[in-house]
């Protein structure tokens, strides 16, 4: 399972890479391991505003379907929308070609709050 | 032959309708069946099974052997593609089960992906698009109903065709790979004219189809419809049956592979 350490992590297994106030995420290679070829993802608007754990969209796969939650509060600045057309990227690469959305953080320093990669290493061998 | 879900109820059915001169045995838990499927089942299954498969035609069956054990091979499935039930005692149909998945050309499939080859098929399944809540005439399954003969059930299904059916099964195709759910209205112009029951994502046809049944006025191949999703509308067009047209099941002229 790759975890990679420069990123932190939810409990819903998302992934954030924060770069000064604007964080890209997806979902881990865990989730993604877990649900199987992904076949659609319902994307958030762009400028939307949401909190810490609010619901941004939904990944669907062959097998089953899984909400994807904001790993910290702001606004959505971009979507991945070449997956739209290329959803099976997320398996393929989740933590590069596959991240789903930008954010503008409220507030980065929160991230320091969220699983680092050892802890969600534990995590996830708690889950299994 | 009866479904697994419904057996004692079947059983039952039956036992009531026949004379005292009919004796019923239920020998379900003494067999095992196994469904091989695909464009080389007929490959993997030559050399397994005794008989001469060859020859055995769509939708036939022959008693034969294998490994060993007696069995009962059918050229039959729920998939759409090129393959064969084996009917075998139960106590052998592990052994075959391995046997069949060290084979090269073999890969265990789950029910997940036996649901997704019928219903690129249309072929319905007992419990969501077809119950004791519906009719063969309404599933569209007309061509399976002797309507000169006499039986349980030919009084009523008479009376239907001549009245005409109000709703009919359909299959439709979506706009998008974005899933519909089981159970949902289904819409025309804003109203309730259905309901899905059958959705899902088709990796063939690369988007979602599904079934349900629709007022029968409105259920025409071309019709554009819209799925009441709990996350969203999900528009679709009702098309023909099957949704995947490439299938295989009847394919001919099995033994040309080698000198026979």
């Amino acid at each position: 399972m790759n975890v990679p350490a420069d990123l932190r992590y939810t409990d819903q297994h998302e992934w954030i890479r924060v770069e000064g106030d604007t964080g890209t995420m997806g979902i881990t290679d865990f989730a993604q391991h877990a649900l199987s070829d992904v076949t659609y993802v319902e994307l958030p608007e762009v400028d939307r505003e949401f909190a810490k754990g609010d619901e941004l969209g939904a990944i669907e796969s062959c097998k089953a379907a899984a909400s994807f939650y904001a790993p910290l509060g702001g606004k959505v600045v971009e979507v991945n929308e070449s997956l739209d057309d290329e959803p099976g990227v997320i398996n393929t690469d989740p933590y590069g070609a596959g991240w789903v959305c930008k954010l503008a953080l409220s507030d980065a320093s929160e991230a320091g709050k969220l699983m680092d990669a050892k802890a969600y290493e534990a995590f996830c061998g708690d889950e299994n | 032959m009866v479904n697994a879900d419904p057996r004692e109820n079947d059983l039952a059915c039956l036992r009531g309708r026949v004379s005292d001169a009919v004796k019923i045995e239920d020998r379900s838990s003494e067999w095992g069946k196994l469904d091989v499927q695909g464009p080389a089942s007929f490959e993997v299954l030559d050399g397994l099974i005794d008989g001469d498969i060859s020859a055995l035609g769509y939708f036939h069956a022959m008693r034969s052997a294998c490994r060993g054990a007696e069995c009962i091979v059918s050229r039959s499935g729920y998939t759409g593609e090129l393959g064969y039930e084996i009917f075998l005692p139960a106590d052998s149909a592990v052994e075959l089960f391995a046997a069949l998945t060290d084979h090269p050309l073999v890969s265990p499939a789950g029910l997940g992906a036996r649901d997704m080859l019928r219903l690129e098929m249309c072929y319905p399944l007992y419990g969501d698009d077809i119950s004791t809540e519906t009719t063969p005439l309404e599933a569209d399954l007309g061509r399976f109903v002797d309507m000169g003969r006499n039986y349980v059930g030919s009084d009523a299904l008479v009376k239907a065709a001549s009245a005409g059916v109000a709703r009919k099964l359909v299959a439709f195709r979506c706009e998008s790979r974005r899933r519909g759910n089981t159970g949902v209205d289904i819409l025309s112009d804003g109203k309730v004219v259905g309901v899905v029951t059958s959705a899902g994502y088709s990796p063939s046809l690369g988007v979602s189809i599904g079934m349900g049944y629709m007022e029968a006025s409105l259920a025409e191949p071309g019709a554009r419809i819209s799925l009441r999703c709990p996350r969203g509308r999900l528009d679709a067009v009702v098309t023909d049956k099957p949704l995947y047209t490439q299938g295989t099941c009847r394919t001919r002229n099995l033994a040309w592979e080698s000198d026979r």
